[in-house]
């Protein structure tokens, strides 16, 4: 995937270089210069989002992908009048896929740029880095876009991310219609996929299905060899696979090719993942909270938008793009119904705001889960990388959140 | 050969300039608060901190020879202790906090350096940096994995600590409580540099085989030294975790061993405050170039790194060397035959 857009990105690298070595000489005047009164709360200057996310490091592709979202959903905004009458100025901030480097240019945000709102993560050590910097001692709101594992209630935190239910449920009620009694559940050994295969296992328990064998590796694997081997020899009916990147296209592959005949599902499938995968793509099973290919109007005519402004920015679900046009617009509605930018009142907002138009479909925060319903989709993964869509699943509740 | 009294100096930076540099860091802080520039503060706040590791690195590498990879695994042994007792036991004394990092960091360079250093044959300082390197990557990993300390995520959302029945707010409060912790470790440093013990720990450093010959006990001296700098790098890293609000594994992994090797040696080696001048330039000096061009920033570092020690190779401190003698060492062969002068110089 990363090979798709190296050569535009050495030539924005390029171009920056130039910029960069004119603002090296002016370091110390710098200094001097960083508060230009703009920002927090009253005034009638621009509004200040911070973008955080990882334009270099491990996660640059996502990073790439959530900036050229962020710009264009501001942009969008902004043609439209802005929030309250005032623009937005983005400020986007590269974490370098570090938490420690997270919590670094989160402070930046905060203190040096004094943003009124910050939205971004990638991962969930990238938010756990970055909270307590800026919703808790930075008292700024903050937003987290990422489909993550649930739990995250902290003070001035809202998620718009899938949570495990909502990705899980429909999924693991599609294979046991399809006739899948034995399940196999494998993933990386940390909090997300862990939390992901608990939430699997209670619903094919739930449903009457057993589950024959769960196998993590560690994290950082980029190989999967024994899972490949224990996938196949569990002679399962279906397996329920959460292995993410690098180790996912070995294993994928692995299995495919190994001769594994039962259904695979997973939450991580998608339009810009699935070409990883090559022709094994064909026929893995999962849920998203948008594919290309959905049936609706609204989402198509946006995303062809947005690829024509961006043409080298992927798009999708599996790199959170349409959780961050979500976040922008659910704060839009709450700044909106709240008047004004403070605090306290865009809170009380934000626990009940909703949005129509949505890329994806209308969404709200469910009062007092500060997680949000979504519209999900079951898509079966082509040969080409493409989706076909299985089943428009409706709006899906987040459950178990913050109550 | 024979050399001249006076020939001999001590290595580092002129007082004068030393002292200059570290009251200009200090002022720095009410000024840039009275400007209006937090974020500065902040940053400041940050590098005095990675100053107080750094400076300890320095005791251990560049003064004594030990040539150690692992000044991450004291950082994040500090932050771990400190997060964990405002986290889950509620601890919040700063005092308390700070002598808890220190203590996780003294018996941590106590235990680690007990097996390094006495080990049965000689130790060289290869087999000393394989070991360490191979210890930040281990801790860094079981940090990520180990549940209990909040594995990959670390431990999040850390209270305020609080001093004197008031909380320790993030900006000066917090650059208060570094500058105290920076100038607390350079006074300490000082003692030691003008101490005898000084001069045995770069005996050992220039020819440990004759300094055991002279009847020093290697093993003692390198354990003493890596147990100090162990604690003063946890008390850097417990300080770090309580300001940052957060301690992530990566606190304690290979890249901070690597990037604190950095600060000295483009700092200088062997001067008290070399390793200070190597992060205030690498950490807010660079700080606008390493926005700008995040990917560029290791290839302008490494390209720096490496004027530095063509030409300047005890560090940027060289600039502001003592007058007198030379630029470089006596190879310790020359200084034994000395006679007459002072070895301690000035």
């Amino acid at each position: 995937m990363a090979s798709t857009f190296t050569r535009r990105t050495a030539l924005q690298r390029f171009a920056a270089g130039g910029a960069g070595i004119a603002l090296g000489g002016s370091l110390l005047s710098a200094c001097g210069s960083s508060d230009d009164g703009a920002g927090t709360g009253g005034g009638d200057g621009p509004i200040r989002i911070g973008a955080i996310t990882d334009l270099t490091g491990a996660f640059g592709v996502v990073g790439k992908a959530n900036q050229a979202i962020a710009e264009f959903t501001v942009g969008e905004i902004n043609a439209a009048g802005g929030v309250l009458g005032r623009q937005l100025e983005l400020i986007v901030v590269d974490g370098a896929s570090d938490p420690a480097t997270w919590g670094k240019v989160a402070q930046q945000l905060v203190s040096r740029d004094k943003v009124d709102m910050a939205i971004g993560d990638v991962t969930s050590a990238e938010r756990e880095a970055v909270k307590s910097i800026i919703a808790g001692r930075g008292k700024t709101l903050y937003i987290a876009p990422a489909s993550y594992e649930g739990g995250e209630c902290y003070e001035n935190t809202w998620t718009v991310g899938a949570v495990p239910n909502q990705q899980v449920d429909p999924t693991v009620d599609y294979l046991l219609e399809q006739g899948a009694r034995t399940f196999y559940l494998c993933g990386n050994d940390y909090s997300y996929p862990r939390n992901v295969l608990k939430a699997a296992r209670a619903r094919i328990e739930q449903g009457g299905g057993e589950v024959v064998g769960e196998d993590y590796i560690p994290i950082a694997a980029t190989d999967a060899p024994e899972l490949v081997r224990k996938t196949i020899s569990s002679k399962a009916d279906a397996v329920f696979e959460v292995v993410v990147l690098p180790a996912s296209v070995p294993y994928i592959k692995g299995v495919v090719d190994g001769g594994y005949t039962g259904l695979i599902a997973g939450t991580l499938f998608d339009e810009t993942i699935n070409p990883l995968f090559g022709r094994q793509a064909q026929g893995l099973i999962g849920a998203q909270d948008y594919f290309a290919s959905i049936d609706d109007p609204f989402s198509r005519e946006q995303v062809a938008a947005f690829h024509q402004a961006y043409p080298d920015a992927p798009f999708g679900s599996a790199l959170n793009s349409p959780a961050w046009y979500r976040g922008l617009y659910l704060w839009k509605a709450a700044v909106e119904t709240a008047g004004s930018l403070e605090l306290d009142a865009v809170n009380e907002a934000m626990n009940t705001a909703s949005a129509e138009k949505l890329i994806g479909g209308p969404s709200h925060f469910v009062p007092d889960t500060k997680h949000v319903e979504l519209t999900m989709y079951l898509g079966e993964m082509q040969a080409d990388g493409s989706v076909k869509v299985l089943k428009d699943l409706g709006p899906q509740e987040p459950l178990g959140q913050c109550a | 050969m024979r050399l001249t009294r006076g020939t001999w100096r001590r290595p580092g930076v002129r007082p004068v300039l030393a002292v200059a540099l570290v009251a200009g860091i200090v002022l720095a802080g009410p000024v840039l608060d009275a400007a209006g520039q937090s974020y500065w503060v902040i940053s400041l706040t940050r590098a005095l901190l990675l100053g107080v590791l750094a400076v300890s690195t320095n005791l251990a590498w560049g003064v004594t020879g030990i040539f150690t990879l692992g000044q991450g695994v004291f950082f994040g042994l500090g932050a771990y202790a400190t997060g964990l007792l405002a986290t889950r036991a509620d601890v919040l004394s700063l005092v308390v906090l700070a002598a808890a990092a220190l203590g996780a960091g003294l018996v941590g360079g106590l235990v680690i350096g007990s097996f390094l250093f006495f080990g049965r044959r000689r130790v060289g300082m290869l087999y000393v940096g394989l070991v360490t390197l191979a210890l930040s990557y281990a801790f860094e990993r079981l940090a990520n994995t180990w549940d209990a300390i909040g594995a990959g995520n670390g431990i999040t959302a850390i209270p305020l600590p609080t001093l004197l029945g008031a909380d320790v707010d993030p900006g000066m409060d917090f650059f208060w409580v570094a500058a105290v912790a920076l100038v607390a470790v350079l006074g300490l440093g000082l003692v030691v540099l003008r101490s005898q013990f000084a001069l045995v720990m770069r005996a050992i450093r220039d020819d440990d085989e004759r300094a055991e010959f002279l009847g020093y006990r290697r093993p003692i001296v390198q354990l003493v030294v890596f147990t100090l700098t162990g604690g003063l790098g946890a008390l850097a890293g417990g300080l770090y975790a309580l300001e940052e609000g957060f301690v992530s594994p990566s606190f304690l992994g290979v890249a901070l061993s690597t990037q604190v090797l950095i600060f000295v040696l483009l700092g200088g080696r062997d001067s008290l405050v070399g390793p200070l001048i190597g992060v205030l330039v690498l950490e807010v000096g660079g700080q606008r170039v390493q926005e700008e061009l995040p990917t560029e920033w290791p290839i302008i570092v490494g390209a720096v790194l490496l004027l530095v020690i063509l030409f300047l190779p005890r560090g940027l401190s060289e600039l502001g060397r003592r007058r007198g003698g030379r630029a470089v060492a006596p190879r310790p062969e020359i200084a034994l035959e000395v006679t007459g002068g002072d070895p301690r110089g000035d």
